[in-house]
């Protein structure tokens, strides 16, 4: 179980964002890559787009020298755009994913999403 | 200039239009009577011969030359030529109370420096036309005239048979469809010269860009042309729009979130060389979404003008803008 | 933060909504027509999925894809027809069986290059197309009957009331979506984004 911690709500754009993802009832033997990412993704009429904002892959060495009995802590500036928008044929939503892959191929994902802005609807 | 600008702009068009299928003509008659004539006796490939074929390639490139000097001169205005012939030693925007550092590309919004390549005659930049009206007018008179000179060749081929006493059905078969699409084209073609002769271009110029809500613009948006207007309006307009792509389902939808009246004119008169100048300001709301690009959504903003003419069918032209986010967002980018 | 609307591209595209089959006909049963030429080996086996669009023909190709644990070439209309032909013989050259996703997208000079080297190579092929193309038997073809529609609705909306769903099936934009769009019920699908979010979800705002 993966849990994302200290999120808020909405972020002004510029702003940094910092959060924490803590994992629990996994074999940390068992974990051979964690992803932890930042990005905005459309949602609509059209192909969903998405755009990663930040990207951070941990692996191999990187992963071994994590103690995850504590949180790990992840912080950075957000863009000034896209801002989170809901219009009548698209929104752009803002979220944080966490994806833990397993050595059996499993992988679990935590996904929380905020608004980036004060939300924007078409005016 | 006056009303006979309009017939004489027309009547030169025509006139350098049939130079230029005279001389095809011509020289396709010279070339198929020398190349492909069997029962008939060859001309003498001599001095004659080359005057002849050298007078009639002349016609027809003194036809095309003269009929796209005639278009081309109608479809861009002197005042925009003369702009972009001074581009090479204009320093910086003629104008604009927003002095600002040029912003640096902004993530997901559409680069502004191509909406700022133009400069404008009285306000900074000039606005780019969404859709290119002279570009699909030079395009249909480049097909019109490509088409019209290959039937050509072929009547010219039809009728050096029928000379010799032998009809070439297939040929007059496929010539029948031919020249009907060659009459098309060419009427359809002389049918928007005349409403680019009368209605003329759009041009509209902007003090500043990029747009940030909650400020104001000045605008100008001048209407060239030779006709007497019902009324001429300037709105501005957000557009969304989202494309869905899988196999060979392709479907691009486009809604208006937002419409705003900015400028309008009623009754009035515009003559060549007395253009009609819109002057308004504008102020993109405070609240608005910024425009918006990824690879299949976006959402557009635009100068849109909409005219209504006697005699001339209405119109509607889009000048694309772009709107970054609101100040406080914008200030970290001049920041960056 | 708003729920997303059931009729986004992300629960309409290919694949999504699990296939609904006609007539007791299972994905299994369309597969082991496949696995019977696995056994064999002896020649090469071609068979199409045809529909018209919007039918679920790329869904029905998903789903056997993942049965057959083989790969499967999705061709694009806006991808020019060299590239697609390209992408297909590059999967020519790796497998003995693979699924073509919009074969009609190969030039047909392609499609012939394609078949003679399936002839030659023993390479098996499944493919979607809107007509039955030349030396293809017909694997299934897809339709889209009132209760297939049922099903998909049910499918997209079965986190919501079953009044939604009423509402939606007996509303004039469903109506007129129907018999506009014909076989195509993925565009249908689509129109009712508007609906919902107009109804549903005006109404959940205005609130």
């Amino acid at each position: 179980m993966i849990r994302l911690i200290g999120l808020q709500p909405t972020y002004m754009p510029g702003q940094t964002i910092e959060f924490e993802y803590r994992v629990a009832n996994i074999d940390r033997g068992s974990i051979v890559a964690v992803e932890c990412s930042v990005c905005w993704v459309t949602e609509g009429k059209g192909t969903e787009d998405l755009g990663v904002h930040f990207f951070q892959r941990l692996a191999g060495d990187s992963l071994a020298a994590i103690d995850w009995s504590i949180a790990q802590k992840i912080a950075c500036p957000l863009p000034i755009s896209p801002v989170s928008y809901e219009g009548k044929l698209l929104k752009i939503s803002w979220c944080v994913r966490v994806r833990f892959f397993l050595g059996d191929g499993t992988e679990l994902m935590a996904q929380q999403p905020f608004y980036l802005g004060m939300l924007t609807r078409e005016v | 200039m006056s009303g006979w600008w309009f017939i004489g702009s027309l009547g030169e068009a025509l006139f350098f239009a049939i130079v230029f299928l005279i001389g095809v003509f011509l020289s396709a008659i010279l070339i198929s009577w020398q190349l492909m004539s069997q029962s008939t006796q060859p001309l003498k490939v001599g001095y004659g011969f080359w005057l002849f074929l050298g007078v009639c390639l002349s016609f027809a490139v003194l036809g095309i030359v003269g009929f796209w000097y005639r278009v081309l001169k109608v479809v861009t205005s002197d005042e925009h030529r003369e702009v972009i012939g001074k581009r090479g030693i204009i320093p910086e925007p003629l104008s604009g109370s927003h002095p600002m550092k040029k912003p640096t590309p902004v993530p997901s919004i559409p680069d502004v420096r191509r909406f700022t390549d133009s400069p404008g005659a009285r306000l900074a930049y000039r606005l780019p036309s969404q859709i290119p009206e002279n570009g699909a007018l030079v395009a249909l008179g480049i097909f019109a005239m490509a088409w019209s000179a290959m039937i050509a060749v072929f009547v010219v081929m039809a009728a050096d048979a029928y000379l010799r006493s032998s009809v070439p059905w297939q040929l007059v078969f496929l010539l029948i469809p031919g020249i009907y699409v060659a009459i098309r084209s060419a009427r359809l073609f002389f049918r928007s010269f005349i409403r680019t002769l009368g209605i003329g271009s759009t041009t509209v110029e902007i003090e500043d860009l990029p747009l940030i809500p909650g400020r104001e613009y000045r605008l100008e948006v001048v209407q060239y042309g030779r006709l007497v207007i019902k009324k001429i309006a300037v709105r501005l307009e957000c557009q969304e729009e989202s494309t869905y792509h899988f196999g060979t389902d392709l479907r691009t939808e486009r809604q208006t979130v937002f419409s705003q009246e900015i400028a309008s004119h009623g009754r009035d008169r515009i003559d060549w060389g007395y253009p009609l100048r819109l002057e308004c300001s504008f102020c993109v709301p405070e609240d608005a979404m910024h425009s918006f690009q990824s690879k299949h959504n976006a959402i557009h903003w635009k100068i849109v003008v909409d005219g209504e003419a006697n005699r001339w069918p209405s119109y509607s032209r889009s000048f694309p803008v772009v709107v970054y986010p609101s100040s406080r967002s914008s200030q970290a980018i001049v920041a960056s | 933060m708003m729920a997303s609307n059931p009729f986004s591209s992300r629960y309409l595209e290919p694949g999504a909504i699990p296939f609904c089959f006609r007539d007791k006909q299972t994905l299994e049963v369309l597969a082991q027509r496949f696995g019977q030429w696995q056994h064999r080996q002896s020649s090469s086996l071609r068979l199409a999925i045809v529909g018209p669009h919007g039918s679920g023909k790329s869904t029905l190709m998903s789903h056997l894809s993942r049965r057959l644990d083989c790969p499967l070439v999705v061709l694009h209309s806006s991808t020019s027809k060299w590239n697609n032909l390209q992408l297909v013989m590059q999967s020519a050259r790796k497998q003995r069986l693979f699924l073509v996703d919009g074969y009609e997208q190969l030039p047909l000079w392609g499609q012939v290059l394609l078949l003679a080297r399936s002839k030659l190579h023993r390479i098996s092929l499944g493919v979607t197309a809107h007509r039955l193309p030349r030396a293809f038997e017909l694997l299934w073809e897809t339709r889209v009957d009132s209760k297939v529609e049922t099903y998909v609705i049910e499918r997209l909306l079965r986190e919501v009331s079953p009044q939604v769903q009423s509402a939606l099936m007996e509303s004039e934009a469903w109506k007129v979506s129907r018999s506009k769009r014909g076989a195509n019920l993925r565009e249908s699908l689509f129109d009712m984004y508007d609906w919902w979010r107009d109804t549903v979800d005006g109404n959940s705002r205005s609130r």
